[in-house]
C-alpha cells in the first residue's frame, strides 16, 4: 500500500537563544494509506513533536516530510494551511473546541474554512458525523455545555469533517475515563475500517496501542521499535 | 465573508464584555464630543458677543473729512461676495436731544433697514421693545438714553445739531447694545433721515461690513477696490481697531485646539488599549482555527473587522451620549435670567471627524494583534493549552 506520510532523515532541534535542545534524531518513518498506527513513548520522548511535524504544524530542522508524496518544504504558508485543512484532521488531548460555537458549528468549521461558506451538503455531513459519534441529540448545544467525553467526540467529528486522508490524534483519550476512552478507540477502529482513513495515535497507554495495527515506539527522540502489530490486532 | 462571520460571532458571543468595550469607546467619544461642542459654542458665543454686533470692515473715503460717494457700486460688489454676510451704508452725526431743562448729547446712526442683510449692528437682535424704523423720522433709542429722557415708545423727541438745525424724531423701539456708553447716546434712524439731517446728500460716511470668517477678514478686505469713482478708499478691519481683543480671541482659539487635541489623544489611546486587550483574548481561538487551516490573511481580517465593528458601534453610541450630555448641560446650566449658559454651536465637520477618528483609531488598534495573530504558530496554543 502506498505511503501517505513519509519522514526522511528528520531532525528537530528547539532553539531558545543560545540554548539548543535536540528532540528528534534522524527519523525515517512511513505510514501506509488506510493504516491504523500508534506511537508510544514516555513523556518528553519527542512523540508530540513528531506528530506536529507530520501534521505540518511544525517544521523539521532538517530532513524531508512528504504528505501524499508531496514534499511540504516546497509549499508556502497558504498551501500548507490548505493541505492541513483538506488532508489532515487533528484530535488533541484537549478538545480545543471554539467556545463561541455550538457542537454542530464546531464540527462544520473545517468545511467553512475550505468552502468559505456554509453549504447544505456540509451541514448534512456534519450531522451524519455527529450521529456517528453519538451526539445527534446534542448538536445545537453550545460546545461549553457538554461533558468532556462529548467534547472529545465533537473534536473527532470535526477532525473527520473534510473527509481527511489522515487523522493525527495526540493522547485523544488522555482526559477521559476508561469507559469513554474505550468507546472512542472503538470509534477510531470503525472510522478506519469504513472510511479507510489513516490513523496515527500518540499514546503512552500500551493497552490502547495494542489495539492498533502497528506500534511505533520512540525513546529519546529515536525510533526504537517499529513493530507490525497486525497479528495481535487481528486477535482483539 | 468568512472572516466577517467569525468576527461577528466573537463579538456577539460574550455580549456583556462586548457591551462594556463599546461603552468604553462610547464614553471616550462622548467626552470628546461634549468638550469639543462646548468649546466651539463658547468660542462662537464669545466671538458673537464681542464682534457679532459690530462691523468687521469699515470702508470710507481715504480723505478724513470727505464723504463716501457712489457707495451703491460698492454695495453691488459686496452683495455678490459670498464671504460677506451683512453690509450697510452709514451716515452719522452728533446731536443734542432737547428737553425743557437740559440737552443730552447723542449720536445719530443712520443705517439701511431694507433687509436683514443690512443689520450689521444687530439692532433687530438687540431690540428690547418696539419696532425698527419704518418711515423717515422714526428712530431707535438706546435704553439708558431713554431712561435719562424719561420718555417711552411712541413719543416724539427733538434733536438739534451743532449748527442749530432741529429735527423731530419718533421713538419706535428701544435697543440694548450691552455697552452702557453706547446705550446712553445712541439714536438710530434710517439712512435717508440721517443723510438729509447732516447734509450727506446721496453720500454716506462709510459702508460697514460683516463677514463669515472673522479671522480671515483680511482676505475680503484685500479683494475690495482701492478706489471708487475717483476717490481713494480706506478699508479698516476689526483686527486693526481691536488688537487686544484679537490677541485674546487668538489665545482662546489655540488653547481650545490644544485641549481638544489632548482629549482626542487620550480617547484614542483608551480605545486602542481596550481593543488590543480584547482581541488578544481571542488569540487562542485563532490558534485553533489556524490548526484547522485558516490562512494568515483571514486571521488578520478577523481582528481588523472585530476592531472596526466595535469602533463603529462605540463611536456611534458615543455621538449619541455626547449630544445627550451637551443637551442636558444646556437644559440644566442656565444663567440668572433663565437662558442657557451657551448657545449651541455644532460644526458637522467636527462631529464627523471625531466619529471617523474614533473608528480609524479602533481599527488601527486591531492592527497590532492582527499582525501578531498572523505570526501566531498554532503549536504555541496547543502546547500551552
Amino acid at each position: 500500500m502506498a505511503n501517505i506520510i513519509a519522514l526522511q532523515q528528520v531532525n528537530k532541534t528547539y532553539k531558545n537563544g543560545a540554548l539548543e535542545t535536540p528532540v528528534l534524531f534522524d527519523i525515517n518513518l512511513n505510514f501506509a494509506a488506510g493504516s491504523l498506527n500508534s506511537i508510544i513513548g514516555q513523556s518528553g520522548s519527542g512523540k508530540t513533536t513528531l506528530m506536529n511535524i507530520m501534521g505540518i504544524l511544525d517544521q523539521p530542522t532538517s530532513g524531508d516530510v512528504l504528505i501524499n508524496d508531496q514534499n511540504i518544504q516546497t509549499l508556502n504558508k497558504n498551501d500548507l494551511a490548505k493541505l492541513r485543512n483538506q488532508t489532515i484532521g487533528f484530535i488533541f488531548q484537549f478538545h480545543y473546541l471554539l467556545p463561541e460555537y455550538t457542537v454542530l458549528e464546531n464540527t462544520l468549521m473545517p468545511a467553512l474554512i475550505r468552502d468559505r461558506k456554509l453549504t447544505s451538503a456540509a451541514t448534512m455531513r456534519a450531522k451524519e458525523l455527529l450521529d456517528l459519534v453519538g451526539l445527534a441529540n446534542w448538536m445545537d448545544k453550545p460546545s461549553t455545555q457538554i461533558s468532556g467525553g462529548q467534547q472529545q467526540r465533537t473534536a473527532i467529528a470535526r477532525a473527520l469533517m473534510n473527509n481527511p486522508a489522515i487523522i493525527l490524534a495526540d493522547e485523544p483519550t488522555g482526559n477521559l475515563d476508561s469507559k469513554s476512552s474505550d468507546s472512542i478507540h472503538a470509534l477510531f477502529c470503525t472510522i478506519n475500517r469504513e472510511f479507510k482513513t489513516t490513523f496515527v495515535i500518540i499514546t503512552h497507554d500500551d493497552r490502547i496501542a495494542a489495539k492498533t495495527e502497528r506500534i511505533v515506539e520512540i525513546r529519546d527522540g529515536r525510533i526504537l521499535n517499529n513493530a507490525d502489530n497486525t497479528l495481535v490486532f487481528k486477535n482483539i | 465573508m468568512f472572516a466577517l462571520s467569525i468576527a461577528k460571532r466573537f463579538i456577539t458571543h460574550n455580549k456583556t464584555q462586548s457591551f462594556f468595550i463599546v461603552l468604553g469607546i462610547a464614553v471616550g467619544v462622548a467626552v470628546q464630543i461634549f468638550v469639543g461642542i462646548l468649546i466651539d459654542s463658547l468660542q462662537a458665543n464669545l466671538i458673537d458677543k464681542t464682534v457679532g454686533s459690530s462691523p468687521h470692515l469699515v470702508i470710507s473715503n481715504n480723505v478724513d473729512t470727505a464723504n463716501l460717494n457712489r457707495f451703491a457700486d460698492l454695495e453691488t460688489q459686496l452683495k455678490a461676495d459670498t464671504r460677506v454676510t451683512k453690509f450697510t451704508a452709514t451716515a452719522t452725526g452728533n446731536v443734542f436731544v432737547l428737553t425743557p431743562d437740559k440737552g443730552y448729547p447723542a449720536l445719530i446712526q443712520g443705517v439701511e433697514f431694507t433687509s436683514s442683510q443690512n443689520d450689521v449692528f444687530g439692532f433687530q437682535k438687540n431690540l428690547m421693545s418696539g419696532t425698527l424704523p419704518a418711515t423717515a423720522s422714526d428712530a431707535l433709542i438706546g435704553q439708558d438714553l431713554l431712561n435719562s429722557l424719561k420718555t417711552h415708545i411712541g413719543q416724539l423727541i427733538n434733536v438739534a445739531d451743532a449748527q442749530g438745525n432741529k429735527h423731530t424724531l419718533k421713538i419706535t423701539g428701544v435697543v440694548d447694545t450691552g455697552v452702557l456708553s453706547v446705550n446712553q447716546t445712541l439714536l438710530v434712524t434710517d439712512l435717508k433721515t440721517a443723510q438729509d439731517f447732516f447734509g450727506y446728500g446721496n453720500d454716506a460716511a462709510s459702508v460697514v461690513v460683516q463677514v463669515k470668517d472673522v479671522f480671515n477678514v483680511e482676505k475680503v478686505a484685500s479683494s475690495l477696490p482701492t478706489s471708487l469713482a475717483g476717490q481713494q478708499l480706506l478699508v479698516k478691519t476689526w483686527k486693526q481697531t481691536n488688537a487686544q481683543l484679537l490677541s485674546a480671541l487668538g489665545g482662546q482659539s489655540s488653547s481650545s485646539l490644544m485641549i481638544q487635541i489632548f482629549v482626542l489623544l487620550s480617547v484614542v489611546i483608551a480605545i486602542a488599549s481596550v481593543l488590543s486587550i480584547t482581541v488578544m483574548q481571542k488569540s487562542r481561538q485563532i490558534g485553533i482555527l489556524k490548526a484547522m487551516g485558516i490562512s494568515d490573511r483571514d486571521a488578520i481580517w478577523v481582528f481588523l473587522i472585530q476592531a472596526f465593528m466595535l469602533g463603529i458601534l462605540g463611536a456611534s453610541l458615543g455621538l449619541a451620549f455626547g449630544f445627550g450630555l451637551f443637551g442636558s448641560f444646556i437644559t440644566f446650566a442656565k444663567t440668572a435670567d433663565g437662558s442657557p449658559i451657551v448657545t449651541p454651536y455644532i460644526r458637522t465637520i467636527f462631529v464627523s471627524l471625531t466619529w471617523l477618528i474614533a473608528v480609524v483609531a479602533a481599527t488601527f488598534a486591531g492592527v497590532l494583534p492582527a499582525r501578531k495573530s498572523s505570526a501566531l504558530n498554532p503549536i504555541e496554543i496547543i502546547r500551552n493549552g
